[in-house]
């Protein structure tokens, strides 16, 4: 692969930012971390490329669902994926049924399952910056 | 009227009795007389009988002596039995003047053997044969003497005696006596003083003799005197119209006798019958005794007693005339108050029958009024009755609601329940989950991390052991075995499963609770009840750990359109009642299956069971055998309900001591008004 997949988390949680950043450290990856929704539209502000957006659902001030809403606005090109304590799924499904955000994945999650998610995430991703870059 | 009555019905037979009294008396006083006259009569009878018997006897007697006298002198046997009429009237003759003078024997005769005249003594001339006599026929026929009266044809009756003159046993004639009764009658009359008439029947007589025989005697000889009768001798003499009523009268021959009068002198006569020798009647001898002075005297008696009676009858009379006058007024006037007493009493019947009257119509109206009172006595019962009926039904639908809405309360308050157990597990769940997720995530690191940093210290041994100085390579190997390098590697993969284990294990409690809670999610969907059945298991698993291992024993059946929530209440209550009726240790057996269109869902136990008096109870609101605190008596009757509302059912069998089993069933068909 010659371009990493640059991904960006955002929780409240420091542990799952952590653990996130931990488990995709691979060459493939490159992630950045916000512990607040401000942090990560500050980073997506940046002209550093993002193709994959990991949100927690539940934060302070916005919650997850809200908050890719607002990525996709700011980087159409960047796929969300929701990282979702299960008491918030009814919300999530109609995100999903909206196309506001790709999946999403359950607490507590396996590595394996987050890998595959950001894969397909990043080639969904990839596909939307061909089409930007063929259009204009 | 009254008076009248009283008077005559006393005075009437009173006079009666008087005049009865007086009647029987005379009566009685008369018959008396009678009585007197007639034993009178007829002891007179019997005495001039007696005295006539024995003159009679007299005359017999002395006859029997002279013809003894005769019989016994030799010379008038001698000449009897020569035949010598001479010799016989000549002994004869000198013995007739002294019988004649003495005996007064008129007869004197002599017969033969064959009874034919010898000799007459007072007419020797005369030889013919003598009328035939009984007398001398009955001696002749018994050879002994016999005498008796005999009546002649002349009218007279003679005494005589026929006496067999026996000389040493040989017959040699008879010897006759005789005499007339004359003189007997004349001394009978002399002794007793007594008249008497003596009449014969015409009939034994012939005229010319008789009246020739009365005219030698001296005596009267009337032949016509009487039509039958001729009269012999009377003592009085009397006109023959009198003799004739005498003879003729009836009562003449009875005891009392009968009564004549003739001459100014009363006599009363009996006639008796007068017999011959031969027992013949011949003719009457007639008592008569006169009773003028007899008759005189009762005819005084008479006058002294009738009057006398005449005048104690009507002085009795007067006075009981005069007594009864009193009663007669004494009635009156009782009369009089009785009527007046009477009147009142009829008055007053009068009222009572009124009062009565009234009594009976204010009687019948109370009837009438009863009956229509208890018609509305009976109507306004069956009203009450109905209204009763009504209120019941009424009370039942109230108690039916009040019922329904205690099991309402209940079930919201265990929904609020799980409600809030739902929230509470979804704000655990998602405060654990988020450790978990870091955790877990952080396990996974590190098992990246240990299998890179064991490659690398493989590829660093290998390294080693290419190049690295023995002595280095010991100090490895030594500090390998130190630190245990080799046991650490091995135990490493275990203690990454346990991690990971419990990570799982928190998890999946997590998951349950929510499953459990099915907070995310609204109303009936299709649901797999065996997911259901899992989700409730991993919420009581704790409860049933200690208790009972659990055999499920799950068939294939299809997803079904229900309320998961409430069912995992349903199966919840059911597992942790199942648990508690455990008591150390059991087993607890879940089984489904499919059976025509319908789910089964059986939950049983090995618990302590349920009395049978408790099992048609058990699915009452309220209805609890725990003690008090222990249960609130609803989770069954919840159980209930909401299987009814699912259109299914649940049923019970248990026996004490082995277990119980619930089996619930639930329709297949989808149906409407699931959602609660």
């Amino acid at each position: 692969m010659h371009e990493l997949i640059q991904v960006l988390c955002v929780d409240d949680e420091i542990n799952i930012l952590n653990v996130v950043r931990r488990q995709l450290d691979d060459e493939e990856f490159e992630v950045q971390t916000a512990l607040t929704v401000e942090e990560g539209l500050q980073i997506l502000a940046q002209k550093t490329p993002i193709h994959v957006v990991l949100s927690d659902f539940r934060m302070p001030g916005m919650n997850g669902v809200e908050f890719l809403q607002q990525v996709a606005r700011v980087r159409p090109e960047a796929v969300g994926i929701v990282l979702s304590g299960f008491a918030d799924i009814p919300a999530v499904r109609q995100a999903l049924e909206k196309d506001a955000l790709f999946s999403f994945i359950a607490k507590p999650w396996k590595a394996s399952e987050l890998r595959k998610a950001v894969m397909d995430a990043a080639a969904l991703s990839n596909l939307r910056s061909r089409e930007e870059g063929s259009l204009p | 009227m009254l008076e009248k009555n009283v008077r005559r019905q006393v005075l009437i037979p009173l006079t009666l009795t008087f005049v009865i009294l007086i009647t029987s008396f005379l009566y009685t006083s008369y018959r008396i007389r009678m009585d007197e006259y007639a034993s009178g009569l007829t002891h007179r009878y019997h005495h001039v009988q007696n005295i006539l018997e024995s003159l009679i006897a007299g005359r017999t007697k002395s006859m029997m002596t002279a013809a003894e006298f005769i019989a016994g002198q030799k010379r008038f046997q001698w000449a009897m039995i020569a035949g010598d009429r001479e010799a016989l009237l000549q002994h004869a003759s000198a013995i007739r003047e002294r019988l004649v003078a003495g005996q007064q024997i008129t007869h004197f005769n002599f017969y033969d053997t064959a009874g034919r005249n010898i000799l007459r003594i007072y007419q020797p001339d005369d030889t013919s044969e003598s009328s035939e006599r009984f007398t001398k026929r009955q001696a002749m026929e018994k050879g002994t003497p016999v005498s008796g009266l005999e009546l002649g044809r002349v009218g007279a009756f003679t005494l005589r005696l026929t006496y067999p003159w026996w000389v040493e046993g040989e017959l040699i004639g008879y010897i006759e006596f005789g005499q007339e009764i004359d003189h007997i009658l004349q001394e009978l009359k002399e002794i007793t003083e007594i008249d008497f008439l003596i009449s014969l029947d015409k009939s034994h007589l012939e005229r010319d003799a008789w009246e020739e025989g009365m005219r030698i005697l001296g005596r009267r000889a009337d032949w016509d005197f009487l039509p039958d009768k001729v009269v012999i001798d009377q003592t009085i003499s009397m006109p023959a119209s009198v003799a004739a009523g005498l003879i003729a009268s009836r009562t003449i021959d009875q005891e009392s006798g009968s009564v004549f009068e003739f001459d100014k002198r009363s006599y009363r006569a009996r006639s008796f019958p007068l017999y011959d020798a031969a027992r013949r009647s011949v003719g009457e001898f007639i008592l008569l005794k006169d009773i003028t002075k007899e008759v005189s005297s009762f005819r005084s008696f008479l006058t002294r007693v009738v009057p006398f009676s005449l005048v104690l009858s009507a002085t009795l009379f007067a006075f009981a005339f005069r007594v009864l006058g009193r009663v007669d007024r004494r009635l009156v006037q009782v009369q009089e108050s009785l009527s007046r007493e009477f009147e009142k009493q009829a008055d007053t019947n009068q009222k009572l029958e009124t009062e009565i009257a009234e009594r009976r119509r204010a009687e019948e109206k109370l009837i009438v009024l009863n009956e229509s009172l208890e018609q509305r006595v009976l109507e306004r019962t069956s009203e009450l009755k109905a209204l009763n009926a009504e209120i019941e039904a009424s009370r039942a639908a109230l108690e039916e609601a009040y019922r329904d809405l205690q099991i309402q309360q209940a079930t919201i308050l265990q929904q609020d329940k799980m409600a809030c157990i739902g929230q509470l597990a979804a704000g655990v769940a998602h405060d654990i989950n988020n450790p978990i997720g870091f955790v877990a995530g952080n396990l996974e690191v590190i098992q990246k991390y240990w299998d890179r940093t064991g490659e690398f210290l493989k590829i660093q041994s290998d390294a080693l052991n290419v190049c690295a100085p023995p002595e280095l390579l010991e100090h490895v190997e030594q500090s390998r075995g130190r630190l245990k390098i080799d046991h650490v590697a091995g135990e490493f993969p275990a203690v990454m499963a346990e991690c990971l284990d419990g990570a799982e294990r928190v998890t999946k409690i997590v998951l349950n609770l929510k499953g459990f809670s099915r907070i995310d999610e609204e109303g009936a969907r299709i649901a797999d009840i065996h997911e259901c059945l899992e989700s409730t298991i991993g919420i009581v698993s704790n409860e049933l750990r200690y208790k009972a291992s659990l055999v499920r024993r799950y068939g294939e059946i299809s997803p079904l359109y229900c309320c998961p929530q409430q069912l995992n209440q349903v199966f919840m209550n059911l597992l942790i009642n199942a648990a508690q009726a455990i008591d150390r240790w059991g087993e607890i057996t879940i089984r489904t299956w499919a059976e025509r269109q319908k789910v089964f869902i059986s939950i049983g136990d090995t618990g302590c069971g349920i009395p049978e008096e408790h099992l048609s109870n058990i699915f009452e609101p309220f209805y609890t055998t725990k003690k008090a605190g222990g249960g609130t008596g609803l989770g069954l009757s919840i159980v209930y309900d909401i299987i009814k509302q699912h259109g299914g059912a649940i049923s019970v069998e248990s026996t004490p001591g082995k277990g119980t089993l619930f089996t619930i069933e639930l329709p297949l068909q989808a149906q409407e008004a699931r959602s609660a």
